[in-house]
């Protein structure tokens, strides 16, 4: 297992590499460049050349590549303490934007917010997409059945920033409620957890409902295709309760597909989140990519899209290990 | 600050274990949605706007906060460089004069008390001894000098990204005979400077905050009215009372909060929700009616200087006169008052109309202007363009849709001429880099920048182009280069104005490369107990002779 682990590691260093190199790629096939962006209309010639020269932008794009990617991986001691730690540099670049500020920097301060608005997202839609797809599966053909597929037909139906900008329009209509971060912004958890959580509540169920409905189809199908099994049929056979069977002996079996689809939309809530940020004003990772795009901020789309990768890969090496908990015949050599 | 935490409060409590038993029970879903609806929680204590104050005719009273929702992310607070954070910046710094727009005058009531211009190319400040920079930072306490004015004006001039290097390009020296005396002189007339050192752009900085910070773009030290105390510009702005603000007892208000949520229809939410005091964003009419209705809320309005124009590529078919006439015909400026302006509205010439002194009468621009769909034709006709498809460029601005519907109204305008427009939507960054500013379109759309100088509208159709900026159109009139470059050389007012007309009469006939349409009139909401002080004026129409203060010295609250 360690190896397993050890090489599905080292297959992220080609892989970012390769992501890295894409996004840098199609991102130059983009016209406008930030220089442009920031010098606007008024702009003269030798005005915008001064600028792109001042944001490096002048450079061929492979210096540019090479430059960014060795600012990242060149080894460095870093100081924990008294205690000298050699590793990368992890230097992410700057924003070209007028701000000027690190990107590490602002990774700092909004990765806490994508990671809780994921965290909450993904239980709330483990919470809304198993039970109901247990409930349909034992229970085929009732009405309860009848309600969760076309519950989950309808969640997955409905996009996701529609019903953001639903939450908030009724929120005001009917409660005059806005969400907390409309008016003072982003509350860490450890700071008031009872504004966080209210920070936090909508924006994460609407994300995590489109995930929950898929979660729950498979799941019902799964637990269906598990139920009919010889190995069931003799649990029931034992007299066992309708519980310990389908909790013990088949559900387990049943989440493998599910887990797999669970690691798998990792990637469309991280891609969900860039829009929900926006709406619900969280000033996120997601918010932060999606302005830099807008405004061609190239170190920051680049190292942001990187970021992404890495996540989406672990959460997947995650799932893979999960695998071997929820199986034990299921092994990595 | 730790007092304030959720811990001390939550461990200063006598909390009983079912009361912690409750508290865990906050996780579940349902109750946490009904809670979460119910509370009406996590705003910033700006209550309920349920007018209880007085509707702003009263005495101006100290203290309390006011909070203004932001639509765009303030990048950087550099005045001299960075344009996101301009609307901040003037709270912060002192400039030399203010500018009332709707005079089109400067007011001396900031840093300078008097000037002198013995030429057109001398000008001879008088600057205040009492205009003191914050309690804190490199000049702290420290009066506004001559040299501080020298220093910005030359890091202004030089700054790679500060917009329109025309006027600091021209100042030959400078000279500061005295602390308070403050001179300089330029080697051509360039009338233009005159609004444009009220700009929020050409703001003094201390010498000695310039000397110590290369970029003033998260950080400030400033002499305005308000002093930074805290700066996420994609999230909260904090400003806070300078003690020692030369206008005393102004600024009244304690503190002054930007909260930023980019989401046009989320912002809106916010301000009905409560959340802040005003509603950074232009509101359309039809949008701002509620609050009009509604007591909690104060409603202003004042003519929009953005102008929605078309430019033309100067190649066929838009060579021909008679094509760019028939396009003008066809256009009916009325529909798009009464369908995208709500009704409100006045017909742009090639200055818009809001700049009252410089722009043509009205009613001649709406004579010259008659929607005629037949002669339209027959022009077309005449052209041997009976029929004529092109395609459209259009920038997508996120939180502007009007943009898009400006253009499908002036489509199926077009379209009964037998031009057939075929609408490209292109992403903001791509149409100005890649569409604009190459000059790579047939005919582009999009709403041009506010302004309220003459010289930047005429500028369009110069065959330098905006400030020397290129030749977007190939249009070229050497007769009407003249006029533009004269014009912003006349000093005498009334001579330049002559001369500004006469430049619009000469390019109405054109009817190109540059079609101008319609502007509208903007609304702005607040809570009816915030105050915009003395000069507040309900309708914000142009009043002469009202005197503007510097900016948020005078605004109040009477909300505790």
């Amino acid at each position: 297992m360690r190896n397993y682990i050890l090489r599905r590691l080292l297959i992220l260093i080609p892989i970012m590499l390769g992501v890295s190199f894409l996004t840098f790629a199609m991102f130059r096939m983009i016209p406008g460049d930030a220089a442009v962006l920031r010098c606007q209309l008024g702009c003269t010639p030798e005005v915008l050349e001064d600028l792109r020269h001042e944001m490096g932008l002048d450079r061929p794009w492979y210096i540019q590549y090479r430059d960014w990617v060795w600012d990242i991986t060149k080894p460095v001691v870093h100081h924990i303490g008294p205690v000298p730690i050699p590793g990368p540099r992890f230097d992410l670049g700057h924003s070209l934007t007028e701000s000027r500020l690190p990107v590490t920097t602002e990774l700092d301060r909004r990765l806490p917010i994508t990671g809780e608005l994921l965290v909450v997202t993904m239980i709330m839609a483990l919470l809304l997409g198993i039970p109901p797809g247990v409930i349909s599966a034992i229970r085929p053909g009732t009405p309860l059945d009848w309600l969760a597929r076309v519950g989950s037909v309808l969640w997955l139906s409905i996009p996701s920033f529609w019903l953001g900008i639903l939450v908030i329009a009724f929120g005001v209509s009917w409660f005059n409620w806005t969400p907390p971060q409309f008016g003072r912004g982003y509350v860490p958890f450890l700071d008031d957890p009872w504004v966080n959580l209210q920070q936090f509540f909508f924006p994460s169920l609407v994300l995590a409902l489109a995930i929950a409905a898929a979660i729950m189809r498979l799941t019902r199908s799964s637990l269906l295709e598990v139920l009919g099994n010889d190995y069931i049929r003799t649990a029931w056979s034992k007299g066992l309760r309708e519980r310990t069977v389908v909790m013990r002996h088949a559900l387990k079996n049943a989440l493998i597909p599910v887990l797999t689809i669970v690691g798998l939309q990792v990637g469309a809530l991280i891609g969900g989140s860039v829009i929900i940020e926006s709406v619900f004003n969280l000033n996120g990772v997601g918010k932060y990519v999606l302005e830099a795009i807008l405004r061609r901020d190239f170190f920051v789309v680049q190292s942001v899209v990187l970021l992404f990768a890495v996540a989406f890969v672990t959460a997947n090496l995650v799932v893979d290990i999960l695998y071997g908990w929820l199986d034990p015949r299921i092994r990595y050599g | 600050m730790a007092e304030s935490t959720y811990w001390n409060r939550f461990w200063r409590r006598r909390i009983s274990r079912r009361a912690v038993l409750g508290a865990g029970a906050v996780g579940a879903l349902g109750a946490a949605s009904a809670a979460v609806l119910g509370c009406n929680g996590g705003g910033n204590g700006n209550g309920d706007g349920n007018g209880n104050g007085p509707d702003g005719s009263g005495t101006p009273v100290a203290g309390g906060n006011v909070t203004e929702g932001r639509l765009i992310n303030a990048l950087g607070i550099d005045p001299h460089i960075d344009l996101t954070g301009l609307d901040i910046d003037v709270l912060m710094y002192a400039y030399l004069y203010s500018w009332n727009r709707f005079t089109e005058e400067r007011v001396m009531n900031n840093l300078a008390t008097n000037l002198e211009t013995p030429d057109e190319r001398t000008f001879l400040f008088t600057i205040r001894p009492d205009v003191v920079a914050w309690p804190k930072g490199p000049a702290a306490g420290e009066a506004l000098t001559s040299t501080d004015c020298v220093e910005s004006f030359k890091r202004r001039g030089t700054a790679i990204t500060a917009p329109d290097k025309r006027f600091p390009k021209r100042i030959e020296r400078y000279e500061t005979p005295n602390d308070t005396s403050f001179n300089f002189y330029m080697n051509r007339t360039f009338v233009p400077a005159v609004r444009e050192m009220a700009n929020p752009t050409w703001a003094i900085v201390p010498a000695k905050v310039l000397d110590k910070y290369y970029s003033l773009g998260q950080t400030a030290f400033g002499n305005g009215p308000f002093m930074l105390k805290e700066f996420r510009g994609s999230e909260r702005i904090v400003l806070e009372r300078h003690p020692n603000y030369f206008l005393k007892p102004r600024p009244w208000l304690d503190t002054y909060t930007y909260i930023v949520i980019t989401e046009s229809s989320s912002l809106l939410a916010a301000f009905r929700g409560g959340q802040h005091d005003i509603n950074g964003a232009v509101l359309t009419k039809s949008t701002a009616q509620e609050f009009i209705d509604d007591a909690k809320y104060k409603v202003s309005q004042a003519p929009s200087l953005f102008y929605p124009v078309i430019h033309m590529k100067m190649r066929d078919p838009w060579r021909d006169i008679r094509v760019r006439e028939a396009l003008d015909l066809a256009i009916n400026r009325k529909e798009i008052i009464d369908v995208i302006q709500d009704g409100e509205g006045n017909y742009n010439g090639p200055i818009q109309w809001p700049q009252f002194k410089w722009a043509l009468p009205q009613q001649e621009i709406r004579d010259f202007y008659p929607h005629d769909p037949e002669k339209a034709k027959a022009l077309l006709k005449e052209a041997g363009h009976p029929q004529i498809t092109a395609k459209v460029k259009y920038p997508e601005v996120p939180g502007a849709p009007i943009i898009a519907d400006i253009v499908q109204l002036i489509q199926s305008q077009l379209e009964n001429v037998g031009i057939n427009l075929q609408p490209d939507a292109v992403e903001l960054g791509a149409f100005i880099g890649n569409t604009l500013l190459p000059g790579n379109f047939d005919l582009a759309f999009f709403p041009n920048l506010p302004y309220d100088e003459p010289d930047r509208p005429l500028s369009f159709y110069h065959s330098k182009g905006v400030t020397g900026s290129g030749n977007w159109t190939n249009y070229s009139n050497p007769d009407l280069d003249k006029l533009i470059d004269a014009q912003s050389e006349e000093f005498d007012e009334a001579k330049r104005i002559d001369l500004v007309q006469r430049a619009q009469r000469m390019i109405l006939p054109e009817h190109g490369p540059q079609l101008t349409l319609t502007g509208g009139i903007q609304y702005f909401a607040r809570r009816s107990y915030v105050n915009l002080g003395p000069a507040d004026n309900e309708l914000e129409t142009p009043v002469p002779g009202a005197v503007y203060g510097p900016a948020g010295a005078d605004v109040w609250t009477d909300k505790r």
